[in-house]
C-alpha cells in the first residue's frame, strides 16, 4: 500500500473558453521530492493554484486529498493551514524590507498588534540556518542576491511549518552554482521529512533530484514514472512534446563562415553606480559573417552588461573602446546609432525590455523601424500592418491575429515577436541574450532554427546563455567570460562542458 | 502562404463580435449623445439650440486646448500640474504686453506663445534629461507660476485687452457684414465640403489598405461612419448658422484637434509616445530617443498652455490672478473619461475630446437646469467615476 | 451599449437625488425659467456660497423679486471667474430678462454682460462694479468709503483716541486686490485713522501700513491668519497689540484664530479691538463672545428695498433714478446707495430683529 501523502484526483479546471486542467489525476508520496513538468501553458502552474487554493473550492472540480481527508480550501490561509506552502517563480517578497520581516510577514509575532522585533529575529536565526544562509536577519532583501532571496522564501514556508513544499520554477533565475546548493537544500529537507513538488524545464535537474515524475501536457496527465530509475530526458521530452525529438537542437547544415566582419576591441565598462568599479575589463571579440558564437558565463560574470553597453551605452559608464564593422570603426554610442548601424540587440528580459505588453503585435514589431513603413515622419498604418504581418508569420508567431496585445501571449511567442521586431530592421548583427529563457521545449527548437536561418543568410549571431549544452548545441564557436575578462575562446569540434567549465570558474 | 497570410490579418473575432468592438469603441460616444439629448429633455429644450452650442464651444474651448497638450503627457504615463498656473501666467504677460506697455495684437501673441514654449522646454529639460520625477517638477511649477502671476499682475486683475485681441475668443467665422443673410448659407457651404473631405479621406483610406493587402471587410461600416458623422456635422452647422455661424474659436479648436490627432497616431514621433508609456525602457531600447520625448511632450503641453491661456485671457477680457485654478484637473479628467490610460501607453485625442464634452455638457445641462453649485460637484464627481469604471471593469474581469 | 445605458440611468438617478436635495433645502429652485407664465424673470449671479453674506443676500433677492411678481434664476460661481461667465451665458440661454450680478472678478466679464446687452437685458452690478464695459446698465451698492469710516471710526471711539495720549498698537487687513471695493474700504478707514498715526497715538510696528503691503488676496481667511501669525511672532514679541482694522469678518475670523493660539482672550491679554463687516455668523458669534468688537451689517433688506423699484422701473420702460455715478473705466454707471448698519455686543440682536438671522442661529 503505497503511503500518499496527496492526492488530486479527477481534476477539471475551465477558464472561459479554454479547458486548463482536464481530469487530472496527481499524487505525491510521504517523503518524496516529486517533478511536475510539461510545456509552456501545459497547466501546470493552475494544478498548482488549484492545490494551494488560488482558485478556491467551487472554481474547480475534482477532490483534493491530504493525508487521507478531503480538502476544500478557500484560500491560501487555508492550504497553509493544512501544511502547503507554494513558491512562484516569481518572488514574492517586499525588496526594502529585511529578510526576518520579509520572512515573517503576514504572521507578526506580535502582542496586542505591538510587534516584538526581537522575537521575530530569534525566530528567524534557525529558520536561515536551516536553509544555509548565513546572512544577518536585518539585511534588506534587496542587498542579497536572487539566489539567497529563493532560500528566504523557503525559510518562509518552513516557518509556516509546511508539509508540502511547491516550487514553480525555483532554479529559472539562478546560476549553476546557486541552483546546486538549492537542490542539495531539498534533498537535505526531504531528510527532514519534507515533502517536495518541482516544476521545472531543466531536465538535467530533475533528472539529478527527483524521485518521480508527473507529466502534464494540454491540461491532462500524460505520463507518470513512479521511479526514477525509469526516467531518461528523451523520454521526459517525447511525452512532454507529444512526438519525438530526436534532436533538441536542429543540424547547423551548409554552414558558410565568412570574413570577420564585426570586432569589438579594448571595450572598458565601469559600474553606473560605482564608477571605480570596472565590470568589463579590456574584451575583445571577432564575429565573422554566418557564423554563431556563443558567450559563456555564470551569471554576474559580465555578459549582459557588455552586451548592453555595445547597444548605445545602455549600460555603465566610463566605456572606451573600438568597435568596426566590415573594417570601418562604426558610432554605437546611443541607441538609435546603433540600430542605424546594423546592430540588434535581443533583451534579457523581454517583459520588462523587450516589449511594451499592452500594444499590439504588429506595433511591437515595428517599434524599432518605424521609417520603414513611414514617408517623412507619417507612418502608413496599412503598410506596416501588411509588413509586420509578413514578420510575424516568417518567424512563426502563433495568434489570432497581429493585433491582439502582445502580453496575451505565451513566453515562447513573445520572444519570437521580439525576434520578428529586430528583423524588421533587417540588421547584420544580432545580439541574442538569453534567447531561450523561461520557454518551453518545442518554441526553443523554434528559436534555434531562427538563429541558424539568420546566420545562413550572412549575418553576425552572438548568442548568450547561461546553460552550457544550448551553446554547445547551436554555436560554431564560444567564448568564455569571466569578471569582465574574456578568458578563453572554443571551437565547437573541441569544446565541451568541462573545458569551458574550468575557464568559467 | 497567401493562406496563412490572410488568417493572421484578419481582426480578432467574428462580425458579430466585430459589431460589438465597435460599438465598446464609440461607447463614449454614444453617453455623450445620450446625457446631451437626456439634458435636452430634463432643460425642456435648451440644450441644442444654436446659442446654447456656441456657447458650449466657447465655455469649454480652453479645456479643448489643454487637452491636446496633455493627452500626449498622459501617453507618456504622466500628468502635468502646472497647467492651471502656467496658463495664469501666460495671461499675464499678454495682459501686461497689452494693456501696460500698447504692443500690438502679434507681438502680444507671438511673446506669449514663446514663454509658454519656453515653460515648458523648462519643465521638460528638467524631467527628461535631469530624471526628475514629473509630479514634482510640475507640482513645482504650479507654485513658481501661480506666485509670478501674482507679481507681474500685483495681485490685482488687469484688462481690458484691445478689441483685435478678443476677436480671438468671441468673433465668429464670417465677419457681420457679409453674415447678414447669408450666414446660413455659408456656414453650410462650409459644413458640406468639410463632410466631402472626410468622406474623401475614408474613402482613399480604404484604398490604401486594398492596395497594401490589408482585408477591408464590408463596407457597410464605413458608409455608416460617413453618413452618421455627416449628419452630425451637417445639424450642428445647420444650428449654429441660426446664430452667428462658427466661432472662430471652434475653428482654431478643430484644425488643432486634427492636427494634434494626425501627429499622435499617424507619425513616429506620435507612436513613440505610445511605446514610451507602454514600456520606457523596450522603446530605449529600440531605439525610441525616450528624452527627446519627455521634452518634447512638456514643451508641447506649455506651447498649449500658452494657445489656452490667450483664448482665456481674451474671453474674459482681463488676465485676473486666480485664472486656470484647477484647470489641469478638468483637462486630466478630460483625458481619463475619454479613456487614457492612468499608467501611460493608451487613449486618444479623439476619445478626450469627448471626454471633455461629456463633462462640459454635464455643467451645462446642470447649471440650466438650476441644479445648484454644491450638488453640481456631486454629480460632477460621481459620472466621472462612474465613466472611468464601466470602462476598465469590463477589462479586469477578463484577467 | 449596456455601459451607456447604466451611465445614463446612474445619471438619471443622480440628477432625481438633487433635485429633491435642492428643492427640499430652498424654494429657489423650483420652477424651471422656461415655465414662467410669461412673468419677466431676474438672473441672478452671487460668487460664492461660503461666505454668508452672499448666500443671504441670495435667498433675500429671491424672495424679493418673486413678492414683487418676478420669476428667479440663482447660480453661485464658487469663486470662479470663468464659471460665471458661463452662468452669464446660460442665463442668457434661458431667456431672462435681467441680471443682478456680484462679479467674482470685476474686470473678467466684459464679454458675457456685452452678450447679456446684445441680447437686450438689462445688467445691473451689485456691490462689484464691473469695469471696463459700456454693458452696465446700473450699479448698486452700500456706501463703501463709509463703511470703512464706520470701522476706523470704530477705532478712533473705543480708544478714546481724542483724549488719551497711547500710544496704542495698531495691524491693518485690508481686502483683496482683486475687488475694487477694497480700496474704498482701506481709504474710509484711513481717513480717519491717519492722523493719529501721523501723530504718534496710533503706532504700526510692523510699518506696513500701505493698501498693496496689507491686502489679503481673494479674501482668504487662512492667508489672514498666516500674515497675523507671522506679525505677532516678528513685532509683539513683547508688546500688546490693540487694534486690528480689518476690512471683513471673513479675514477677522483668521486674525482671531491667530491671537488666539497666541495666547490673546485673557484677562490680562485681553483681544485686541478687531472691526469686521459682512455680519457672518461666525462673526457675531465671536462679537458675543468678545472676540470680535464689530462688524458691520449690509442689511439685505435695505438692498432690496432699492433694487426692486430699479427693474420696476426699467420694465415699466422709465429711467431709474440714481442718486450718484460711479465710473468703471469706459463709462459713468448710474448708481444708488445704501448705509451700512454697525453692530457691536450691544445691538447683536437687531439681526435677529429684522430676520437676517433666527434666534438659534444667534443664540442657541
Amino acid at each position: 500500500m503505497q503511503d500518499n501523502i496527496l492526492e488530486m484526483r479527477g481534476i477539471t479546471k475551465e477558464f472561459p473558453g479554454v479547458k486548463a486542467l482536464d481530469n487530472v489525476t496527481f499524487q505525491v508520496r510521504r517523503g518524496e521530492i516529486k517533478a511536475l513538468v510539461g510545456e509552456n501553458g501545459a497547466g501546470k502552474s493552475t494544478l498548482m493554484n488549484v492545490l494551494s487554493g488560488i482558485y478556491p473550492y467551487g472554481s474547480y472540480t475534482g477532490d483534493i486529498v491530504v493525508n487521507g481527508e478531503v480538502c476544500r480550501f478557500k484560500g491560501i490561509a487555508q492550504s497553509e493551514a493544512a501544511g502547503i506552502a507554494i513558491i512562484h517563480q516569481e518572488l514574492a517578497m517586499i525588496p526594502q524590507l529585511s529578510i526576518a520581516e520579509n520572512v515573517f510577514i503576514g504572521k507578526s509575532l506580535s502582542k496586542n498588534g505591538i510587534i516584538d522585533w526581537n522575537k521575530i529575529r530569534a525566530a528567524t536565526i534557525p529558520l536561515l540556518e536551516r536553509v544555509g544562509l548565513n546572512e544577518d536577519p536585518d539585511t534588506p532583501i534587496n542587498q542579497i542576491g536572487v539566489g539567497k532571496q529563493q532560500l528566504v522564501e523557503i525559510a518562509k514556508a518552513l516557518s509556516k511549518n509546511c508539509k508540502i513544499l511547491i516550487l514553480d520554477e525555483p532554479t529559472a533565475s539562478l546560476n549553476e552554482k546557486d541552483s546546486k546548493n538549492l537542490l542539495d537544500l531539498l534533498k537535505t529537507l526531504q531528510a527532514d521529512g519534507i515533502t517536495c513538488i518541482m516544476i521545472s524545464h531543466k531536465l538535467n535537474e530533475i533528472c539529478y533530484i527527483a524521485d518521480s515524475v508527473t507529466v502534464l501536457r494540454d491540461g491532462q496527465t500524460v505520463a507518470d514514472f513512479p521511479s526514477a530509475k525509469d526516467i531518461t530526458e528523451d523520454e521526459i521530452i517525447r511525452q512532454m512534446v507529444g512526438r519525438e525529438l530526436n534532436n533538441r537542437y536542429p543540424v547547423r547544415e551548409g554552414v558558410k563562415i565568412g570574413e570577420v566582419f564585426f570586432e569589438v576591441e579594448d571595450w572598458c565598462v565601469h559600474h553606473p553606480e560605482f564608477p571605480e568599479r570596472v565590470v568589463i575589463d579590456h574584451a575583445n571579440i571577432k564575429l565573422r559573417k554566418g557564423e554563431v558564437v556563443g558567450l559563456a558565463g555564470l551569471m554576474g560574470a559580465g555578459r549582459t552588461e557588455f552586451a548592453m553597453s555595445l547597444f548605445g551605452k545602455s549600460y555603465g559608464c566610463h566605456i572606451s573602446g573600438k568597435v568596426r564593422k566590415g573594417g570601418k570603426e562604426i558610432d554605437t554610442s546611443t541607441v538609435p546609432k546603433a540600430i542605424e548601424n546594423g546592430i540588434a540587440y535581443l533583451p534579457e528580459d523581454r517583459k520588462s525590455c523587450g516589449l511594451v505588453l499592452g500594444e499590439t503585435i504588429s506595433r511591437n514589431i515595428s517599434m524599432a523601424n518605424l521609417k520603414r513603413v513611414s514617408k517623412g515622419g507619417v507612418v502608413n498604418p496599412n503598410q506596416e500592418i501588411a509588413e509586420t504581418g509578413e514578420n510575424a508569420k516568417r518567424f512563426g508567431v502563433k495568434c489570432s491575429s497581429i493585433f491582439q496585445a502582445a502580453g496575451n501571449l505565451s513566453g515562447g511567442n513573445q520572444q519570437k515577436v521580439v525576434l520578428a521586431k529586430w528583423m524588421f530592421n533587417l540588421p547584420d548583427v544580432l545580439i541574442l541574450d538569453e534567447p531561450t529563457r523561461g520557454i518551453d521545449v518545442g518554441a526553443k527548437y523554434d528559436i534555434y532554427c531562427i538563429i541558424n536561418e539568420l546566420a545562413a543568410a550572412g549575418k553576425c549571431v552572438l548568442v548568450i546563455s547561461s546553460e552550457l549544452p544550448e551553446l554547445l548545441g547551436v554555436c560554431d564557436r564560444i567564448y568564455i567570460m569571466n569578471e569582465g575578462q574574456i578568458k578563453g575562446e572554443k571551437l565547437r569540434s573541441e569544446a565541451t562542458q568541462e573545458n569551458i567549465m574550468k575557464l568559467l570558474i | 502562404m497567401n493562406n496563412t497570410q490572410k488568417t493572421v490579418l484578419k481582426p480578432a473575432g467574428s462580425e458579430h463580435a466585430n459589431v460589438g468592438k465597435t460599438l465598446r469603441a464609440y461607447s463614449m460616444v454614444i453617453a455623450l449623445v445620450v446625457i446631451a439629448v437626456l439634458f435636452h429633455f430634463l432643460t425642456d429644450g435648451l440644450i441644442f439650440t444654436a446659442m446654447n452650442l456656441t456657447n458650449l464651444i466657447l465655455q469649454n474651448s480652453y479645456v479643448v486646448l489643454l487637452i491636446l497638450g496633455m493627452l500626449p503627457v498622459i501617453l507618456t504615463g504622466n500628468v502635468d500640474l502646472s497647467v492651471g498656473s502656467v496658463l495664469a501666467f501666460v495671461g499675464a504677460v499678454a495682459a501686461i504686453l497689452q494693456v501696460n506697455y500698447g504692443m500690438g495684437v502679434v507681438p502680444t501673441l507671438l511673446i506669449s506663445l514663446i514663454v509658454g514654449i519656453a515653460i515648458g522646454a523648462w519643465q521638460g529639460m528638467w524631467i527628461a534629461y535631469f530624471d526628475i520625477p514629473a509630479f514634482l517638477v510640475t507640482l513645482s511649477s504650479e507654485l513658481v507660476f501661480r506666485g509670478l502671476t501674482q507679481v507681474v499682475l500685483g495681485g490685482a486683475s488687469i484688462g481690458p485687452f484691445s478689441p483685435a485681441f478678443r476677436t480671438m475668443a468671441s468673433s465668429f467665422l464670417i465677419p457681420d457684414e457679409v453674415s447678414a443673410g447669408t450666414v446660413m448659407s455659408i456656414t453650410m457651404i462650409i459644413a458640406v465640403v468639410a463632410c466631402v473631405l472626410f468622406v474623401a479621406s475614408q474613402v482613399l483610406e480604404r484604398r490604401n489598405k486594398v492596395a497594401h493587402g490589408v482585408p477591408v471587410g464590408s463596407p457597410v461600416g464605413m458608409i455608416v461612419r460617413c453618413v452618421l458623422l455627416s449628419a452630425a456635422i451637417l445639424a450642428l452647422s445647420y444650428l449654429m448658422g441660426q446664430y452667428k455661424g462658427y466661432p472662430t474659436v471652434l475653428v482654431i479648436m478643430l484644425v488643432l484637434s486634427l492636427i494634434y490627432s494626425f501627429i499622435c497616431s499617424r507619425t513616429i514621433f506620435g507612436r513613440g509616445l505610445y511605446a514610451i508609456g507602454g514600456n520606457r525602457k523596450a522603446a530605449a531600447l529600440s531605439g525610441v530617443k525616450d528624452r527627446l520625448y519627455f521634452f518634447m511632450a512638456y514643451t508641447n503641453m506649455g506651447f498649449m498652455c500658452a494657445v489656452a491661456a490667450l483664448v482665456y485671457a481674451a474671453r474674459l477680457n482681463a488676465a485676473t490672478p486666480k485664472a486656470g485654478v484647477n484647470f489641469e484637473l478638468d483637462a486630466i479628467a478630460a483625458c481619463y473619461v475619454g479613456g487614457a490610460s492612468v499608467s501611460g501607453g493608451g487613449g486618444t485625442i479623439a476619445g478626450a475630446l469627448v471626454g471633455c464634452f461629456v463633462i462640459g455638457i454635464l455643467n451645462n445641462g446642470m447649471s440650466m437646469m438650476g441644479i445648484s453649485a454644491d450638488w453640481q460637484q456631486v454629480v460632477k464627481g460621481l459620472v466621472i467615476l462612474i465613466a472611468v469604471a464601466f470602462d476598465l471593469l469590463p477589462k479586469r474581469k477578463k484577467k | 451599449m449596456k455601459k451607456v445605458i447604466a451611465i445614463a440611468l446612474a445619471l438619471v438617478m443622480l440628477l432625481g437625488l438633487c433635485a429633491c436635495a435642492a428643492s427640499g433645502d430652498k424654494k429657489t429652485n423650483d420652477e424651471p425659467a422656461a415655465s414662467t407664465d410669461g412673468k419677466k424673470t431676474i438672473g441672478i449671479l452671487m460668487p460664492t456660497k461660503e461666505q454668508t453674506i452672499w448666500s443671504i443676500q441670495g435667498d433675500r433677492l429671491t424672495t424679493a423679486f418673486e413678492d414683487a411678481g418676478y420669476a428667479t434664476a440663482i447660480e453661485y460661481a464658487e469663486d470662479d471667474s470663468a464659471k460665471q461667465a458661463m452662468q452669464i451665458e446660460n442665463m442668457i440661454t434661458k431667456g431672462v430678462d435681467a441680471l443682478v450680478i456680484v462679479a467674482v472678478d470685476c474686470a473678467a466679464l466684459t464679454d458675457a454682460c456685452e452678450k447679456a446687452k446684445d441680447a437686450g437685458i438689462y445688467v445691473i452690478a451689485e456691490d462689484r462694479l464691473i469695469t471696463n464695459t459700456e454693458a452696465v446698465d446700473y450699479y448698486i451698492t452700500f456706501d463703501l468709503t463709509r463703511m470703512g469710516e464706520l470701522q476706523g471710526q470704530y477705532i478712533v471711539d473705543q480708544l478714546d483716541l481724542e483724549n488719551q495720549d497711547g500710544p496704542f498698537t495698531l495691524e491693518i487687513f485690508s481686502g483683496s486686490q482683486d475687488d475694487t471695493n477694497a480700496t474704498f474700504f482701506y481709504e474710509g478707514a484711513m481717513n480717519k485713522l491717519q492722523p493719529y498715526i501721523d501723530s504718534g497715538k496710533l503706532v504700526v510696528k510692523s510699518g506696513q501700513t500701505s493698501y498693496t503691503q496689507t491686502a489679503i488676496q481673494s479674501w482668504d481667511s487662512s492667508k489672514a491668519q498666516s500674515r497675523m501669525d507671522n506679525l505677532l511672532s516678528g513685532y509683539y514679541a513683547d508688546d500688546h497689540l490693540d487694534a486690528v482694522l480689518v476690512a471683513a469678518d471673513c479675514l477677522a475670523l483668521g486674525v482671531i484664530s491667530s491671537l488666539e493660539t497666541m495666547g490673546y482672550g485673557t484677562s490680562d491679554n485681553p483681544y485686541p479691538i478687531i472691526t469686521g463687516q459682512d455680519a457672518e455668523l461666525a462673526a457675531v458669534k465671536n462679537i458675543k463672545d468678545g472676540k470680535q468688537s464689530m462688524t458691520a451689517f449690509l442689511d439685505a433688506n435695505a438692498l432690496c428695498e432699492i433694487i426692486v423699484p430699479v427693474v420696476n422701473d426699467v420694465f415699466a420702460g422709465k429711467e431709474p433714478t440714481s442718486t450718484t455715478t460711479y465710473n468703471n473705466g469706459v463709462k459713468d454707471v448710474p448708481a444708488s446707495t445704501y448705509d451700512p448698519y454697525l453692530i457691536d455686543k450691544d445691538n447683536v440682536q437687531y439681526l435677529v430683529e429684522v430676520g437676517f438671522y433666527t434666534d438659534a442661529e444667534v443664540n442657541g
